[in-house]
């Protein structure tokens, strides 16, 4: 079944946050202008200790400006899936995006 | 990102209003050839979700009793658990969320306490 995004317990899914670096940065060329879309950022969670976890902000957040291990928080966050393959089995990718990223 | 530990989801802000609709499938267990038992292991219900804007399916455990409440009557998930399954196609991979629950019961009921789950499954066939 499809689901639009799910809305996570940010304290028990992901407990403390901390800025690990920026990551990629989303533009698109608009009427011949390159726009910033959105940008992403690496967090580490000690809860999900497994990979960094990537934070998707839109443009409208501006850019950020973190210490290495500064505490975060995120704003309306949520989780969508994709899908990826590598040779013939299936894997899923979480991508959490939020609608800001303040100090916490 | 992986997200090994799993997701605990926020149900009011994901599923938003849930209203029951309709019993969807019941899952038999397989007996050891890998024929089909007549032992029920979930039942899956199809549940209407304001948030998500469509139907969402939630499977119940078969340790709880067949639910059968009114069409539309406002229920509530007890302890849901949502995750996903790939799967592999032609030119990448779809992905497909699932739904599981402790249990499904009318909004504003008392939770029933935890049961232990050694209650003997009633098999009648």
């Amino acid at each position: 079944m499809e689901l639009k995004y799910v809305i996570p317990n940010m304290e028990k899914t992901f407990g403390n946050l901390e800025y690990a670096g920026e990551g990629k940065v989303e533009q698109r060329r608009i009427n011949g202008r390159m726009t910033t879309l959105s940008r992403s950022y690496n967090l580490y969670s000690n809860v999900q200790r497994a990979d960094d976890i990537e934070v998707v902000l839109p443009n409208e957040a501006g850019e950020k400006f973190f210490n290495h291990e500064d505490k975060v928080k995120l704003d309306n966050a949520r989780i969508i899936a994709e899908g990826y393959k590598i040779g013939d089995r299936g894997f899923t990718n979480y991508i959490l995006h939020a609608d800001d990223m303040i100090k916490g | 990102m992986r997200l090994a530990q799993g997701i605990v989801i926020d149900k009011d802000k994901t599923f938003g209003l849930l209203k029951f609709s309709a019993l969807r499938r019941e899952v038999f267990l397989q007996n050891e050839d890998g024929t089909v038992s007549t032992e029920v292991k979930e039942r899956t219900y199809d549940l209407k979700s304001r948030e998500q804007g469509r139907m969402i399916q939630v499977s119940i455990p078969a340790s709880v009793p067949l639910k059968d409440f009114d069409y539309n009557a406002e229920v509530e998930l007890i302890n849901p658990v949502a995750d996903t399954v790939s799967t592999a196609t032609f030119r990448g991979a779809d992905v497909d969320w699932y739904i599981k629950a402790d249990d499904v019961v009318l909004k504003g009921q008392q939770k029933p306490p935890q049961k232990p789950k050694k209650e003997p499954i009633e098999n009648e066939k």
